[in-house]
C-alpha cells in the first residue's frame, strides 16, 4: 500500500490496485511514479489493455508526459507532463466502462490549460463501474460544490452502448477553474424524490415499461414522488449490442443526489438470464442501499469531493459522508503521500439524533493546500 | 465493509494506520533471519504473522479496482422491505420523521409558547 520509496520527485509503487489515483494524483502534484510487480504473478501479467488505454488518454490530456513500460509490463514508470486539456477524441477499452475514464477526467478537468472537449466512445453501463448517467448524476453535482461558475460542465449521452460490443458515445465537457472554493457540506438533507431513466436497447421497448413498473413498485413504499422516463434509443444511437438497464437517481432537500443502478447481464455470460422485473426490483434495493448509507456527496463520489477538498484554497473544508469506501480509503493514504496533506476523520456525534437516517456518518475534516491552476494565472 | 466502519472507534487509524507500520519495516527483515527455527521436523513451516501479512498484502496489490461501493452485480446484502431493515432508513425520506430544529410541528409549538 505506502510507498516503497520516495526520492525526490519519484513515488515507487507496488502492484496493479489503485493504478488510476496514482496517475491522477501524479499528474495533479507533477510527481512521476514508479509502479512495480504489475500482476506479476498472474496468468495474465502486466497492465492490461484497459490501462494501457487510460495511459494513453492521460497522455492525450498532457503535454510531455514520459511512460515507460518494460517488456512483460509488470512494471511501469509515468513521468507527467503539464496538464494541457483541450478537445479530443478517445475510443475506451471495451473491458471497462466509459465511466473508468471519464472518472479520470472528471478530477483533472478543472486544471486543465485549454477547455476539455472529450468524445468518450466505449461501453456506456456496465455493472463494474459508475455508469455514464452516474457520472452525470451523481459526480458532476459534487463538483459544482467547488465551484462558483459551472457554465460548461456538460455530459451528454449521445449513444448508449451496452457490453460485450459497446458502441456508445458520450461528450464531456469541463470548464477550467483558477482555484477550488472551500466547502462545508454537513446536512445531507432528507430525500424528496426520485427520478429515473429505464433503457432498453436493441430489445423489445415493452421491456423498459416493465423495469419501471417494477422499481416503483418498491420505492413507492417509501415515497410517493416517483418519475421513472424510458429512454428508448433507435439505429446507432442504441450501440452495438442487445441490453437493457435502470438507472436511480434520488434527490434530497439539501441537493444531494444519490444514484444507484441495474442492468441485464451480457448474452455471453451463460446460464443466469435476467428478468426485467427482477433488474428493476434490485435496481430500486441498490438504490435503498446507497441512501443507508448516505452523506453529503454520493458514496462513489467521496473521492472525488476528497481531493477537491484537499485542492481547495487555504481554508477549512468540512463534509458528512457515510462510510468510506475502500477506494476512499485509498484515495486518502495517496494523498497523504503525494500532497502530504492528513484528514482529520471523527463520528458524527450530533445530539438531535433520531433513528432510522441511515448508517453512521463520518465527518471529514481538511485545510486545503491552495492548489491553484497555474495555466489560468498566466494568460 | 459495513460493519468494520461503524464497530471501530478510530478511523484515522484505519485509514492512516499504515503509516506507523511502515516506518517500523526496517525491523522485519531480521526477524526472517530466524525463519528456519519456524520449521517442525524440517516439513512443516509454521505461518508466523508476518507472512500471513504478506500474503495479505500481496492479494490487495493487484486487486481489482472499482470507486464504486460494491459492484451493481453483487447481491443487495439486505431487503430494504423488510420491516426491520426499512425503519433504518425511514427517516431519511421527508416523508419520515424530521429533525427538532425542521420539525413543522414542533416549530408551530414553539410559536405558542
Amino acid at each position: 500500500m505506502t510507498t516503497v520509496t520516495k526520492k525526490n520527485n519519484l513515488l515507487v509503487y507496488k502492484g496493479s490496485n489503485y493504478l488510476r489515483q496514482r496517475l491522477v494524483l501524479s499528474v495533479l502534484s507533477g510527481k512521476s511514479v514508479k509502479i512495480d510487480d504489475i500482476r506479476s504473478f498472474d496468468d495474465n501479467p502486466g497492465v492490461q489493455e484497459f490501462e494501457v488505454n487510460l495511459i494513453r488518454l492521460l497522455d492525450k490530456v498532457t503535454n510531455g508526459t514520459i511512460i515507460e513500460l518494460n517488456e512483460t509490463g509488470t512494471s511501469l514508470f509515468f513521468q507527467p507532463g503539464l496538464l494541457h486539456g483541450g478537445s479530443l477524441q478517445h475510443d475506451c477499452c471495451l473491458d471497462r466502462g466509459i465511466g473508468y475514464y471519464l472518472e479520470v477526467l472528471v478530477m483533472l478537468g478543472l486544471f486543465c490549460k485549454v477547455q476539455l472537449n472529450v468524445t468518450l466512445r466505449g461501453v456506456t453501463n456496465n455493472c463494474i463501474d459508475p455508469s455514464v448517467d452516474h457520472i452525470l448524476n451523481g459526480f458532476l453535482p459534487a463538483i459544482k460544490n467547488f465551484i462558483i461558475d459551472h457554465e460548461g460542465l456538460e455530459l451528454k449521452i449521445l449513444r448508449r452502448g451496452m457490453l460485450p460490443y459497446g458502441g456508445g458515445e458520450v461528450k464531456f465537457s469541463c470548464p477550467i477553474s483558477k482555484q477550488v472554493r472551500p466547502i462545508q457540506l454537513l446536512e445531507s438533507g432528507m430525500v424528496k424524490r426520485i427520478r429515473g431513466v429505464a433503457y432498453a436497447l436493441r430489445v423489445s421497448p415493452s421491456i423498459a415499461n416493465r423495469m419501471v413498473d417494477s422499481a416503483k413498485g418498491v420505492l413507492l413504499k417509501f415515497i410517493p414522488d416517483v418519475y421513472i422516463t424510458t429512454d428508448q434509443r433507435k439505429g446507432v444511437q442504441s450501440g452495438l449490442s442487445p441490453g437493457y438497464g435502470i438507472h436511480l437517481v434520488a434527490e434530497t432537500n439539501q441537493g444531494v443526489f444519490y444514484v444507484a443502478e441495474q442492468m441485464s447481464q451480457p448474452p455471453s455470460e451463460g446460464g443466469h438470464v435476467s428478468v426485467p422485473e427482477e433488474v428493476g426490483v434490485k435496481a430500486a434495493q441498490c438504490l435503498l442501499q446507497q441512501i443507508y448509507l448516505g452523506g453529503c456527496v454520493d458514496p462513489c463520489a467521496q473521492s472525488l469531493a476528497v481531493l477537491l477538498m484537499a485542492l481547495s484554497r487555504n481554508d477549512v473544508s468540512k463534509i458528512m459522508v457515510g462510510p468510506l469506501s475502500d477506494y476512499t480509503i485509498g484515495f486518502l493514504r495517496h494523498l497523504r503521500e503525494f500532497f502530504g496533506l492528513t484528514f482529520h476523520l471523527e463520528h458524527c456525534v450530533s445530539e438531535d439524533e433520531k433513528e432510522g437516517r441511515g448508517s453512521d456518518k463520518i465527518h471529514m475534516t481538511c485545510v486545503g493546500i491552495g492548489y491553484s491552476n497555474l495555466n489560468k494565472r498566466t494568460v | 465493509a459495513l460493519n468494520r466502519h461503524t464497530k471501530t472507534r478510530s478511523i484515522m487509524k484505519i485509514v492512516y494506520g499504515v503509516f506507523e507500520n511502515y516506518s517500523s519495516n526496517d525491523s522485519i527483515p531480521q526477524s526472517e533471519n530466524g525463519e528456519e527455527d519456524d520449521e517442525i521436523g524440517g516439513l512443516f513451516k509454521v505461518v508466523s504473522k508476518e507472512i500471513q501479512k504478506q500474503k495479505k498484502e500481496a492479494h490487495n496489490l493487484n486487486m481489482f479496482e472499482s470507486s464504486l461501493f460494491q459492484s451493481w452485480n453483487t447481491d443487495v446484502t439486505k431487503d430494504w422491505l423488510h420491516p426491520e431493515n426499512k425503519l433504518l432508513i425511514e427517516n431519511c425520506f421527508v416523508t419520515g420523521a424530521w429533525k427538532d430544529s425542521e420539525d413543522a410541528e414542533q416549530l408551530l409549538k414553539l410559536d405558542d409558547a
